[in-house]
Protein backbone atom coordinates (compact mmCIF):
# COMPACT_ATOMS: atom_id res chain seq x y z
CA UNK A 1 0.00 0.00 0.00
CA UNK A 2 1.26 3.38 -0.84
CA UNK A 3 2.21 6.08 1.99
CA UNK A 4 -0.73 8.34 0.84
CA UNK A 5 -3.62 5.19 0.56
CA UNK A 6 -2.52 4.37 3.75
CA UNK A 7 -2.64 7.93 5.29
CA UNK A 8 -6.10 8.73 3.53
CA UNK A 9 -7.37 5.15 4.73
CA UNK A 10 -6.17 6.03 8.10
CA UNK A 11 -7.99 9.46 8.17
CA UNK A 12 -10.93 7.79 6.69
CA UNK A 13 -13.75 8.01 9.03
CA UNK A 14 -14.82 4.86 10.93
CA UNK A 15 -16.94 2.60 9.10
CA UNK A 16 -20.89 3.45 9.59
CA UNK A 17 -19.82 6.85 10.46
CA UNK A 18 -19.88 8.41 7.22
CA UNK A 19 -22.78 10.88 8.56
CA UNK A 20 -20.69 12.32 10.98
CA UNK A 21 -22.91 14.18 13.32
CA UNK A 22 -22.46 17.26 15.76
CA UNK A 23 -23.02 15.09 18.92
CA UNK A 24 -20.43 12.41 17.82
CA UNK A 25 -17.54 15.00 17.23
CA UNK A 26 -18.59 16.27 20.48
CA UNK A 27 -18.78 13.24 22.31
CA UNK A 28 -14.93 12.29 20.63
CA UNK A 29 -13.74 15.78 21.91
CA UNK A 30 -15.08 15.54 25.07
CA UNK A 31 -13.62 12.36 26.07
CA UNK A 32 -10.33 13.35 24.49
CA UNK A 33 -10.05 16.80 25.40
CA UNK A 34 -9.92 15.91 29.03
CA UNK A 35 -7.14 14.27 28.83
CA UNK A 36 -4.99 16.33 26.32
CA UNK A 37 -6.12 19.30 28.60
CA UNK A 38 -4.66 18.14 32.01
CA UNK A 39 -2.00 16.56 30.36
CA UNK A 40 -1.06 20.05 28.76
CA UNK A 41 -1.81 21.23 32.62
CA UNK A 42 0.85 19.14 34.07
CA UNK A 43 3.30 19.57 30.64
CA UNK A 44 3.08 23.55 31.79
CA UNK A 45 3.11 23.37 35.51
CA UNK A 46 6.34 21.31 34.92
CA UNK A 47 7.99 23.96 32.41
CA UNK A 48 6.75 26.79 34.62
CA UNK A 49 8.41 24.94 37.77
CA UNK A 50 11.48 24.62 36.15
CA UNK A 51 11.82 28.22 34.25
CA UNK A 52 11.24 29.57 37.46
CA UNK A 53 13.76 27.77 38.76
CA UNK A 54 16.49 28.64 36.27
CA UNK A 55 16.77 25.53 34.83
CA UNK A 56 16.41 23.41 31.60
CA UNK A 57 12.53 23.08 30.70
CA UNK A 58 13.62 19.25 29.20
CA UNK A 59 12.98 16.51 31.43
CA UNK A 60 13.32 12.63 32.02
CA UNK A 61 14.55 11.57 28.56
CA UNK A 62 14.44 15.02 26.88
CA UNK A 63 11.18 14.86 25.83
CA UNK A 64 9.45 18.43 26.27
CA UNK A 65 7.51 19.38 28.89
CA UNK A 66 6.24 22.84 26.18
CA UNK A 67 2.84 22.57 25.44
CA UNK A 68 2.35 26.46 25.56
CA UNK A 69 3.01 28.75 22.65
CA UNK A 70 6.03 31.09 22.22
CA UNK A 71 3.76 34.23 23.52
CA UNK A 72 2.96 32.29 26.30
CA UNK A 73 -0.54 31.18 25.89
CA UNK A 74 -2.34 27.41 25.30
CA UNK A 75 -1.47 25.83 22.08
CA UNK A 76 -4.30 27.56 19.49
CA UNK A 77 -6.50 25.17 18.58
CA UNK A 78 -6.20 22.24 20.35
CA UNK A 79 -8.61 22.51 22.90
CA UNK A 80 -11.08 23.58 20.74
CA UNK A 81 -10.79 21.47 17.91
CA UNK A 82 -13.92 19.11 17.21
CA UNK A 83 -16.05 21.19 19.13
CA UNK A 84 -17.04 23.78 16.61
CA UNK A 85 -19.90 22.05 13.72
CA UNK A 86 -18.27 21.29 10.66
CA UNK A 87 -19.06 18.84 8.02
CA UNK A 88 -17.70 15.39 7.73
CA UNK A 89 -15.83 16.16 4.07
CA UNK A 90 -13.89 19.19 5.66
CA UNK A 91 -13.28 16.84 8.71
CA UNK A 92 -12.10 14.31 6.74
CA UNK A 93 -9.95 16.66 4.27
CA UNK A 94 -7.79 18.04 7.43
CA UNK A 95 -7.35 14.77 9.16
CA UNK A 96 -5.98 13.79 5.87
CA UNK A 97 -3.02 16.92 5.88
CA UNK A 98 -2.70 15.99 9.74
CA UNK A 99 -1.60 12.48 9.10
CA UNK A 100 0.66 13.44 6.59
CA UNK A 101 2.12 15.82 8.44
CA UNK A 102 2.43 13.19 11.41
CA UNK A 103 4.46 11.15 9.77
CA UNK A 104 6.75 13.89 8.60
CA UNK A 105 6.78 14.93 12.65
CA UNK A 106 7.50 10.99 13.40
CA UNK A 107 11.04 10.83 10.94
CA UNK A 108 12.28 14.38 12.38
CA UNK A 109 11.95 12.70 15.97
CA UNK A 110 13.34 9.70 15.18
CA UNK A 111 15.52 11.40 13.62
CA UNK A 112 16.80 13.74 16.10
CA UNK A 113 16.23 10.79 18.61
CA UNK A 114 18.92 8.66 17.39
CA UNK A 115 21.40 11.07 16.51
CA UNK A 116 20.75 12.24 20.53
CA UNK A 117 21.19 8.54 21.34
CA UNK A 118 24.64 8.34 19.45
CA UNK A 119 25.86 11.59 20.41
CA UNK A 120 25.53 10.15 24.42
CA UNK A 121 27.84 7.25 22.84
CA UNK A 122 30.22 8.89 21.18
CA UNK A 123 30.16 12.56 22.07
CA UNK A 124 30.79 13.82 18.70
CA UNK A 125 28.61 16.84 18.52
CA UNK A 126 29.96 20.14 19.56
CA UNK A 127 28.17 21.68 22.29
CA UNK A 128 26.36 24.36 20.43
CA UNK A 129 24.91 21.29 18.21
CA UNK A 130 24.38 19.07 20.86
CA UNK A 131 21.90 22.04 22.27
CA UNK A 132 20.11 22.30 19.16
CA UNK A 133 19.96 18.50 18.33
CA UNK A 134 18.33 18.30 21.99
CA UNK A 135 15.52 20.97 21.48
CA UNK A 136 14.53 19.51 18.15
CA UNK A 137 14.37 16.32 19.64
CA UNK A 138 12.01 17.62 22.55
CA UNK A 139 9.81 20.03 19.54
CA UNK A 140 9.48 17.05 17.42
CA UNK A 141 8.57 14.36 19.63
CA UNK A 142 5.69 16.94 21.58
CA UNK A 143 4.44 17.96 17.60
CA UNK A 144 4.00 14.13 17.34
CA UNK A 145 2.11 14.36 20.49
CA UNK A 146 0.28 16.94 19.99
CA UNK A 147 -0.65 16.20 16.04
CA UNK A 148 -2.26 12.81 17.61
CA UNK A 149 -4.44 14.14 19.95
CA UNK A 150 -5.63 16.76 17.35
CA UNK A 151 -6.26 14.44 15.29
CA UNK A 152 -8.31 11.86 17.68
CA UNK A 153 -10.10 15.21 18.68
CA UNK A 154 -11.16 15.11 15.21
CA UNK A 155 -12.52 12.00 15.32
CA UNK A 156 -9.41 10.17 13.50
CA UNK A 157 -6.90 7.90 13.94
CA UNK A 158 -2.96 8.78 14.17
CA UNK A 159 -1.58 6.59 11.27
CA UNK A 160 1.12 3.73 13.20
CA UNK A 161 4.63 5.05 13.45
CA UNK A 162 6.54 3.56 10.32
CA UNK A 163 9.83 2.37 10.97
CA UNK A 164 12.84 4.38 9.66
CA UNK A 165 16.26 4.72 8.32
CA UNK A 166 19.13 6.87 8.08
CA UNK A 167 22.43 6.97 6.53
CA UNK A 168 25.13 6.07 8.89
CA UNK A 169 27.14 8.74 8.17
CA UNK A 170 24.68 11.25 10.02
CA UNK A 171 25.49 9.35 13.72
CA UNK A 172 29.71 10.24 13.38
CA UNK A 173 29.47 13.30 11.14
CA UNK A 174 28.23 16.33 12.93
CA UNK A 175 28.03 17.89 9.07
CA UNK A 176 26.41 15.41 7.75
CA UNK A 177 23.96 15.49 11.09
CA UNK A 178 23.45 19.46 9.85
CA UNK A 179 22.88 18.38 6.05
CA UNK A 180 20.39 16.40 6.12
CA UNK A 181 18.47 18.03 9.34
CA UNK A 182 18.36 20.90 7.11
CA UNK A 183 16.36 18.55 4.23
CA UNK A 184 14.39 17.37 6.74
CA UNK A 185 13.45 20.50 8.33
CA UNK A 186 13.07 22.40 5.16
CA UNK A 187 10.98 19.98 4.11
CA UNK A 188 8.64 20.32 7.03
CA UNK A 189 8.39 24.04 6.56
CA UNK A 190 7.52 23.82 2.55
CA UNK A 191 5.02 20.97 3.59
CA UNK A 192 3.07 22.97 6.26
CA UNK A 193 3.08 26.38 3.71
CA UNK A 194 2.02 24.27 0.79
CA UNK A 195 -0.75 22.54 3.08
CA UNK A 196 -1.57 26.19 4.84
CA UNK A 197 -4.63 27.15 2.27
CA UNK A 198 -6.23 23.95 2.05
CA UNK A 199 -6.56 23.28 5.67
CA UNK A 200 -10.55 23.57 6.26
CA UNK A 201 -10.95 23.88 9.65
CA UNK A 202 -10.11 27.55 11.24
CA UNK A 203 -8.87 25.66 14.48
CA UNK A 204 -6.51 23.41 12.91
CA UNK A 205 -5.03 25.56 10.80
CA UNK A 206 -4.10 27.80 13.69
CA UNK A 207 -2.65 24.57 15.41
CA UNK A 208 -0.95 23.74 12.10
CA UNK A 209 0.08 27.32 11.70
CA UNK A 210 1.81 27.12 15.42
CA UNK A 211 4.04 24.08 14.49
CA UNK A 212 4.80 25.68 11.27
CA UNK A 213 6.21 28.88 12.97
CA UNK A 214 9.00 26.48 14.85
CA UNK A 215 9.81 24.20 11.91
CA UNK A 216 11.00 27.78 10.36
CA UNK A 217 12.95 28.44 13.49
CA UNK A 218 14.41 24.77 13.42
CA UNK A 219 15.74 25.59 10.03
CA UNK A 220 17.01 28.97 10.54
CA UNK A 221 18.72 27.53 13.57
CA UNK A 222 20.70 24.55 11.45
CA UNK A 223 21.49 26.61 8.75
CA UNK A 224 23.00 29.31 11.38
CA UNK A 225 24.76 25.83 12.45
CA UNK A 226 25.96 25.25 9.17
CA UNK A 227 27.25 28.88 8.87
CA UNK A 228 24.61 29.13 5.90
CA UNK A 229 22.05 31.94 5.20
CA UNK A 230 19.49 31.54 7.59
CA UNK A 231 16.80 32.57 5.47
CA UNK A 232 17.67 31.17 1.91
CA UNK A 233 14.71 33.06 0.32
CA UNK A 234 12.66 36.16 1.19
CA UNK A 235 9.53 34.16 1.53
CA UNK A 236 8.97 30.32 2.37
CA UNK A 237 9.29 28.21 -0.75
CA UNK A 238 6.00 25.54 -0.94
CA UNK A 239 5.66 22.23 -1.65
CA UNK A 240 2.83 19.63 -1.94
CA UNK A 241 2.20 17.22 0.17
CA UNK A 242 2.94 14.41 -2.66
CA UNK A 243 6.63 16.38 -2.95
CA UNK A 244 6.98 15.84 0.68
CA UNK A 245 6.22 12.23 0.98
CA UNK A 246 8.43 11.71 -2.08
CA UNK A 247 11.65 13.00 -0.32
CA UNK A 248 10.75 11.10 2.93
CA UNK A 249 10.49 8.08 0.98
CA UNK A 250 13.86 6.70 1.13
CA UNK A 251 13.80 7.17 5.10
CA UNK A 252 11.11 5.00 5.59
CA UNK A 253 11.52 0.89 5.89
CA UNK A 254 8.16 -0.13 3.72
CA UNK A 255 6.06 -2.71 5.88
CA UNK A 256 7.50 -2.10 8.77
CA UNK A 257 6.32 -0.72 12.06
CA UNK A 258 8.47 -0.07 15.05
CA UNK A 259 8.03 -0.07 18.58
CA UNK A 260 8.41 3.63 19.71
CA UNK A 261 11.47 4.49 20.60
CA UNK A 262 14.00 2.32 18.85
CA UNK A 263 17.31 3.68 18.33
CA UNK A 264 19.97 2.57 16.18
CA UNK A 265 20.44 3.38 12.18
CA UNK A 266 19.92 0.90 9.33
CA UNK A 267 22.06 2.43 7.27
CA UNK A 268 21.51 2.56 3.52
CA UNK B 1 -34.62 41.20 31.73
CA UNK B 2 -36.44 41.17 28.32
CA UNK B 3 -36.30 38.06 26.32
CA UNK B 4 -35.76 39.64 22.61
CA UNK B 5 -34.62 42.91 21.50
CA UNK B 6 -38.00 44.17 20.20
CA UNK B 7 -38.89 43.74 23.56
CA UNK B 8 -36.05 45.37 24.70
CA UNK B 9 -36.64 48.12 22.45
CA UNK B 10 -40.25 48.70 23.60
CA UNK B 11 -39.80 48.70 27.19
CA UNK B 12 -36.69 51.68 26.51
CA UNK B 13 -38.61 53.78 24.26
CA UNK B 14 -41.98 53.38 26.06
CA UNK B 15 -43.47 52.67 22.61
CA UNK B 16 -44.25 50.03 20.07
CA UNK B 17 -42.05 51.35 16.90
CA UNK B 18 -43.12 50.72 13.57
CA UNK B 19 -42.13 47.59 12.01
CA UNK B 20 -40.01 50.44 9.12
CA UNK B 21 -37.24 49.49 6.46
CA UNK B 22 -35.39 52.05 7.78
CA UNK B 23 -35.72 51.05 11.32
CA UNK B 24 -34.71 47.74 10.56
CA UNK B 25 -31.70 49.22 9.01
CA UNK B 26 -30.61 51.61 11.89
CA UNK B 27 -31.22 48.86 14.57
CA UNK B 28 -28.97 46.35 12.16
CA UNK B 29 -26.47 48.70 11.62
CA UNK B 30 -25.88 49.52 15.43
CA UNK B 31 -25.78 45.93 16.40
CA UNK B 32 -23.27 45.45 13.64
CA UNK B 33 -21.32 48.33 15.29
CA UNK B 34 -21.55 46.88 19.08
CA UNK B 35 -20.54 43.94 17.70
CA UNK B 36 -17.32 45.16 16.21
CA UNK B 37 -16.65 46.92 19.11
CA UNK B 38 -16.73 43.50 21.18
CA UNK B 39 -14.61 41.89 18.97
CA UNK B 40 -11.70 43.91 19.08
CA UNK B 41 -11.26 43.27 23.01
CA UNK B 42 -9.36 40.11 23.19
CA UNK B 43 -11.60 38.34 25.57
CA UNK B 44 -14.13 38.31 22.42
CA UNK B 45 -11.81 37.04 19.95
CA UNK B 46 -13.96 33.66 19.25
CA UNK B 47 -16.59 36.36 17.91
CA UNK B 48 -14.09 37.20 14.96
CA UNK B 49 -14.82 33.88 13.98
CA UNK B 50 -18.19 34.40 13.26
CA UNK B 51 -17.74 37.42 12.12
CA UNK B 52 -15.18 36.89 9.55
CA UNK B 53 -17.95 34.90 7.94
CA UNK B 54 -20.34 37.34 7.17
CA UNK B 55 -17.36 40.23 6.92
CA UNK B 56 -14.39 40.78 4.65
CA UNK B 57 -11.45 41.33 7.03
CA UNK B 58 -8.95 40.40 4.26
CA UNK B 59 -8.20 44.05 2.97
CA UNK B 60 -7.54 45.10 6.80
CA UNK B 61 -5.41 42.22 7.31
CA UNK B 62 -3.52 43.28 4.28
CA UNK B 63 -2.97 46.71 5.53
CA UNK B 64 -2.38 45.34 9.15
CA UNK B 65 0.74 43.61 7.71
CA UNK B 66 1.56 46.29 5.19
CA UNK B 67 1.68 48.93 8.21
CA UNK B 68 3.96 45.90 10.19
CA UNK B 69 6.50 45.48 7.44
CA UNK B 70 6.97 49.04 6.56
CA UNK B 71 7.58 49.58 10.54
CA UNK B 72 10.12 47.07 10.16
CA UNK B 73 12.08 48.45 7.11
CA UNK B 74 12.23 51.57 8.44
CA UNK B 75 13.95 50.26 12.12
CA UNK B 76 16.37 47.91 10.21
CA UNK B 77 17.34 50.56 7.89
CA UNK B 78 18.44 52.83 10.57
CA UNK B 79 19.99 50.15 11.98
CA UNK B 80 22.35 49.75 9.30
CA UNK B 81 23.22 53.12 9.55
CA UNK B 82 23.66 53.08 13.98
CA UNK B 83 26.53 53.23 15.50
CA UNK B 84 25.43 50.01 16.97
CA UNK B 85 25.58 48.26 13.64
CA UNK B 86 29.57 48.99 13.47
CA UNK B 87 30.18 47.65 16.97
CA UNK B 88 28.58 43.91 15.76
CA UNK B 89 30.95 41.15 14.66
CA UNK B 90 30.56 40.59 10.56
CA UNK B 91 28.32 37.67 10.98
CA UNK B 92 26.28 39.55 12.90
CA UNK B 93 26.55 42.61 10.17
CA UNK B 94 25.70 39.88 7.47
CA UNK B 95 22.31 38.98 9.62
CA UNK B 96 21.16 42.34 9.87
CA UNK B 97 21.59 42.90 6.22
CA UNK B 98 19.79 40.03 5.61
CA UNK B 99 17.16 41.42 8.03
CA UNK B 100 16.77 44.18 6.77
CA UNK B 101 16.54 43.47 3.03
CA UNK B 102 14.17 40.73 3.44
CA UNK B 103 11.64 43.13 5.77
CA UNK B 104 11.93 45.73 2.91
CA UNK B 105 11.05 42.61 0.10
CA UNK B 106 7.96 41.82 2.37
CA UNK B 107 7.19 45.91 2.15
CA UNK B 108 7.10 45.80 -1.41
CA UNK B 109 5.63 41.86 -1.67
CA UNK B 110 2.33 43.64 0.38
CA UNK B 111 2.61 46.82 -1.65
CA UNK B 112 2.24 44.72 -4.96
CA UNK B 113 -0.89 42.88 -3.15
CA UNK B 114 -2.68 45.79 -2.14
CA UNK B 115 -2.49 47.43 -5.30
CA UNK B 116 -3.30 44.14 -7.02
CA UNK B 117 -6.00 43.93 -4.99
CA UNK B 118 -7.09 48.05 -5.08
CA UNK B 119 -6.75 47.99 -1.28
CA UNK B 120 -6.57 51.56 0.08
CA UNK B 121 -6.25 53.27 3.59
CA UNK B 122 -3.75 53.33 5.89
CA UNK B 123 -0.80 54.91 3.25
CA UNK B 124 1.22 56.36 6.04
CA UNK B 125 3.24 58.61 3.30
CA UNK B 126 0.16 59.81 0.81
CA UNK B 127 -0.25 63.26 2.42
CA UNK B 128 -0.73 66.02 -0.01
CA UNK B 129 2.70 67.09 -0.60
CA UNK B 130 5.05 64.29 0.18
CA UNK B 131 7.00 63.46 -3.05
CA UNK B 132 8.05 59.54 -3.47
CA UNK B 133 11.49 60.85 -2.95
CA UNK B 134 11.33 62.74 -0.02
CA UNK B 135 8.88 60.43 2.32
CA UNK B 136 8.74 61.79 6.05
CA UNK B 137 9.72 59.42 8.88
CA UNK B 138 7.02 58.54 10.52
CA UNK B 139 7.40 55.79 13.05
CA UNK B 140 9.54 56.62 15.98
CA UNK B 141 12.06 54.89 17.76
CA UNK B 142 14.40 55.38 21.05
CA UNK B 143 17.74 56.46 20.00
CA UNK B 144 19.13 54.56 22.92
CA UNK B 145 17.99 51.57 20.41
CA UNK B 146 21.39 52.55 17.96
CA UNK B 147 23.86 53.26 20.41
CA UNK B 148 24.46 49.78 21.78
CA UNK B 149 25.00 45.90 20.48
CA UNK B 150 22.40 44.91 23.82
CA UNK B 151 20.07 47.85 22.98
CA UNK B 152 20.00 46.84 19.37
CA UNK B 153 19.43 43.41 19.78
CA UNK B 154 16.58 43.86 22.33
CA UNK B 155 14.61 46.59 20.34
CA UNK B 156 15.12 44.10 17.73
CA UNK B 157 13.39 41.29 19.19
CA UNK B 158 11.03 42.97 20.74
CA UNK B 159 9.60 44.29 17.09
CA UNK B 160 10.33 40.72 15.46
CA UNK B 161 8.55 39.02 17.89
CA UNK B 162 5.91 41.54 18.33
CA UNK B 163 5.04 41.17 14.62
CA UNK B 164 5.85 37.23 14.38
CA UNK B 165 2.92 37.04 16.70
CA UNK B 166 1.08 39.04 15.36
CA UNK B 167 1.23 36.96 11.80
CA UNK B 168 0.02 33.96 13.71
CA UNK B 169 -2.50 35.97 15.63
CA UNK B 170 -3.93 36.93 12.57
CA UNK B 171 -4.12 33.65 10.75
CA UNK B 172 -7.52 33.16 11.06
CA UNK B 173 -8.83 36.24 10.07
CA UNK B 174 -7.75 35.62 6.51
CA UNK B 175 -10.36 34.00 4.32
CA UNK B 176 -8.63 33.74 1.13
CA UNK B 177 -6.15 31.27 0.72
CA UNK B 178 -4.59 33.16 -1.78
CA UNK B 179 -3.39 36.21 0.71
CA UNK B 180 -2.84 33.16 3.53
CA UNK B 181 -0.02 32.12 1.26
CA UNK B 182 2.07 34.79 1.24
CA UNK B 183 1.47 35.79 4.47
CA UNK B 184 2.38 32.13 6.32
CA UNK B 185 5.48 32.50 3.53
CA UNK B 186 6.21 35.91 5.29
CA UNK B 187 5.61 34.57 8.69
CA UNK B 188 7.97 31.60 8.14
CA UNK B 189 10.99 34.26 7.19
CA UNK B 190 9.75 36.65 10.23
CA UNK B 191 10.67 33.20 12.37
CA UNK B 192 14.12 32.95 11.39
CA UNK B 193 14.77 36.63 12.00
CA UNK B 194 13.54 35.91 15.66
CA UNK B 195 15.27 32.90 16.23
CA UNK B 196 18.70 34.41 14.86
CA UNK B 197 18.16 37.90 17.39
CA UNK B 198 17.80 35.71 19.89
CA UNK B 199 20.63 33.21 19.37
CA UNK B 200 22.63 36.75 19.04
CA UNK B 201 21.66 37.93 21.99
CA UNK B 202 22.21 34.57 24.32
CA UNK B 203 18.67 33.49 24.50
CA UNK B 204 16.98 30.47 23.81
CA UNK B 205 16.05 30.54 19.76
CA UNK B 206 13.53 28.35 20.04
CA UNK B 207 12.01 28.61 24.16
CA UNK B 208 8.86 26.45 23.30
CA UNK B 209 7.42 23.85 20.82
CA UNK B 210 4.92 25.97 19.33
CA UNK B 211 4.37 29.40 18.17
CA UNK B 212 3.72 32.39 19.45
CA UNK B 213 0.22 33.90 18.42
CA UNK B 214 -1.39 37.69 19.62
CA UNK B 215 -4.48 39.08 18.56
CA UNK B 216 -3.99 42.30 16.24
CA UNK B 217 -5.29 44.70 19.59
CA UNK B 218 -2.86 43.31 21.73
CA UNK B 219 -0.22 43.88 18.76
CA UNK B 220 -1.14 47.53 18.17
CA UNK B 221 -1.47 48.29 21.45
CA UNK B 222 2.46 47.13 21.83
CA UNK B 223 3.67 49.12 18.42
CA UNK B 224 1.93 52.04 19.14
CA UNK B 225 5.11 53.45 20.91
CA UNK B 226 6.30 53.49 17.75
CA UNK B 227 3.44 55.37 15.76
CA UNK B 228 2.11 52.01 14.34
CA UNK B 229 -1.37 52.89 13.59
CA UNK B 230 -2.80 49.51 12.78
CA UNK B 231 -3.05 49.25 9.58
CA UNK B 232 -4.45 52.28 8.97
CA UNK B 233 -7.70 51.45 10.66
CA UNK B 234 -9.22 54.97 12.52
CA UNK B 235 -8.39 54.93 15.88
CA UNK B 236 -6.38 51.89 16.15
CA UNK B 237 -6.82 48.35 15.41
CA UNK B 238 -9.40 45.40 14.08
Amino acid sequence: MKIQDEINDQSAMPAGNETLSRRGLLRNAGLLAGGVLAGGSMLRATTARAEGAGVDTTVGDGTAATMSTASGGPVPGLAKAGQRKASPQRVVNDLAILNSALLLEYLEAEFYTRVVQADMQRAYLSEPVRQAALTLQRDEITHVQAISAMIQQLGGTPIAKPGFQFPGAIFISPLAFLSLSASLEETGVSTYLGAAPKVQLKDVLKFAASIYGIETRHAGLIHYLQGELLAPHDMEMPITIEEALARANPYIVKDQVTPNGMVGGAGF
Amino acid sequence: MSDTCEESLRQKTGVTPPLTRRGLLAVGAAACGATVLLAARPAHADILDTLNKFLHLDPIVLNYAHEMEELETDFFDRVLRSSAYHQLEPRERSIFNLIATQDRAHFEALDVERMRRGVRGGDRFETPNASASRRPRVFKFPAAAFKTRENLLRESITIKESVLFAYHGAVDLVSDPKLLAPAAAIAGVEGRHVMALRYMAGLNPVPTSFEGQVSPQIIGERLSRYGFKGGGMRGGML
